[in-house]
């Protein structure tokens, strides 16, 4: 971590007002803190976007003055300059209205003596950086920002960034799923009977296809414009690209070229079933039907589809790849 | 303004914070977890040379303590420990009226934060204040909510809040 400077510059400016300059510790990778003073998360930024005038919060989206984003630990440090600040000006004040003064005087019953005493001063408080644990950095302004969560946001330049978005789900997903294996296998095997880690397999196979849609839909609304996204939702439907297959067409039309490369056929299969299970799971209890069926899935019909470990990271990878060939 | 004589460090207690109860006229009126810091005063001197470390571990009580929160209040069973009540037409109850609430909670002790040059050149001052916080604590101080709210607000919510509290009047026990 590195430490902030002791001193504090002062700028008296007009009307007896005074600026101070006080410097912050910053972490090691030049980072400081920030607190979004709307969802009241912690993020940290580089020495440059710490100095912009707005700043957007990578989690929630708020914009909001710089000044706003503050960390109780910045306030504490500020505070402490201030009143240093205060206390040495009453001080200086004092001395000199009493430093005309006689030394002592009496009259009568009262005397008055004045004795120049040694300041002490509150302490200038310091504190250390969060560490950096994750750098998410934006395609396209190239700053870094360090989050602690599900980042979609670049606090520098404010654009929620499709492609970030899928890619924060599926890290977050994998994070989860690796979680599980370090659990110790006692608890691991509470999880599996009380039926958790179906169920998160199942979770994170229905994250991957609500991120492939919401991906889709904001790279069509780049690419062909928002008249477009809204026109072609109104002429299929508003979840047309929960529909891989369809999907897929329509963003090959928008971009003007084919998404092919991304997957073999085989691959393609492979998808399709994974939405079409996807969609049972969502809208039929997970019991396959004729949708299913007629997707390739091999679950018969009335019975409940099962979805694995590798099924979910398999997805995750298949969607990585038609959704990467997409930018 | 004159030069420092002492350079202020870093030397911090860290907690994690559970069974939180927030309490008004001795009801329990919120259930909070979260993180308790307790910031120790902790300076290099310069003079006399070759200069010293010196952190001040409290006695009894706590010099203060800077809390993060996560959970809940309830707004009505608040309000109707108040006594007298706030007049039925304020919409908007004041921060000022909030400001005798209390906390008792347990923290569970995390680990000790200090800058490297002092881990490097005291080590067992850290290992001190370890063995010192080392364990489970009560901790009950007085917890101003710091913010008003609205009379038909059902739940005020507490998550990542931050709190510097005054441990002037706090107990703060080993159990």
């Amino acid at each position: 971590m590195t430490a902030a400077g002791t001193k504090v510059g002062i700028q008296r400016l007009k009307n007896h007002r005074v600026l101070l300059s006080i410097s912050l510790p910053t972490s090691p990778d030049g980072t400081a803190g920030r607190k979004c003073p709307s969802c009241r998360r912690f993020f940290k930024v580089d020495r440059e976007v710490f100095g912009h005038p707005e700043i957007t919060c990578p989690y929630c989206g708020a914009t909001n003055s710089s000044n706003q984003f503050l960390t109780l630990d910045q306030r504490r440090r500020l505070r402490a300059a201030a009143s240093r600040f205060g206390l040495a000006e009453m001080h200086r004040l004092l001395s000199n209205a009493l430093g005309s003064l006689p030394r002592s005087s009496s009259r009568g019953l009262i005397e008055i003596s004045i004795r120049p005493g040694r300041l002490e001063l509150p302490p200038l408080l310091t504190y250390l950086e969060q560490e950096t644990i994750r750098t998410s950095v934006c395609t396209r302004c190239a700053r870094n920002a360090s989050v602690y969560g599900i980042a979609m946001f670049c606090p520098n330049c404010g654009k929620r960034e499709s492609i970030a978005v899928f890619e924060q789900a599926v890290r977050s997903a994998v994070a989860v799923l690796d979680a599980t294996k370090s659990l110790p296998l006692e608890k691991r095997r509470v999880l599996e009977a009380e039926g958790g880690l179906d169920q998160l397999a199942e979770n994170v196979l229905e994250d991957v296809v609500t991120a492939f849609e919401g991906c889709c839909r904001t790279r069509y609304e780049e690419v062909a414009g928002p008249g477009a996204l809204a026109s072609i939702q109104s002429s299929h439907r508003r979840n047309v690209f929960q529909r891989f297959e369809e999907a897929v067409t329509i963003m090959e039309g928008a971009l003007g070229r084919p998404l092919g490369a991304g997957l073999s056929p085989a691959e393609s299969a492979e998808l399709k079933v994974a939405f079409a299970t996807r969609h049972v799971l969502t809208h039929n209890m997970g019991i396959a039907d004729a949708r299913y069926a007629a997707s390739g899935g091999v679950t018969p019909t009335g019975q409940r589809v099962q979805v694995t470990e590798t099924m979910a990271r398999r997805s995750m990878e298949l969607v990585g790849r038609i959704i990467r060939a997409m930018y | 303004m004159s030069e420092i004589p002492e350079r202020e460090l870093t030397f911090r207690v860290h907690f994690s914070m559970r069974n939180g109860v927030i309490r008004s006229q001795g009801i329990d009126v919120g259930h909070i977890t979260g993180t308790a810091i307790i910031p120790l005063r902790a300076t290099f001197r310069s003079f006399p040379p070759p200069g010293s470390y010196s952190v001040e571990l409290p006695g009894s009580g706590l010099p203060e303590l800077i809390v993060e929160t996560m959970g809940s209040v309830d707004a009505a069973a608040l309000l109707a420990t108040f006594n007298p009540p706030p007049p039925a037409h304020w919409n908007v109850i004041p921060e000022e009226c909030l400001e005798h609430l209390e906390l008792e909670a347990q923290l569970d002790f995390q680990s000790v934060q200090a800058d490297e040059e002092w881990k490097a050149n005291e080590p067992a001052d850290i290992e001190a204040a370890r063995t010192h916080f080392d364990g489970t604590w009560k901790l009950t101080i007085p917890f101003p909510l710091g913010f008003s709210f609205a009379r038909d607000d059902t739940q005020l919510n507490m998550d990542r809040r931050d709190y510097e509290l005054d441990g002037e009047f706090a107990q703060f026990v080993k159990t």
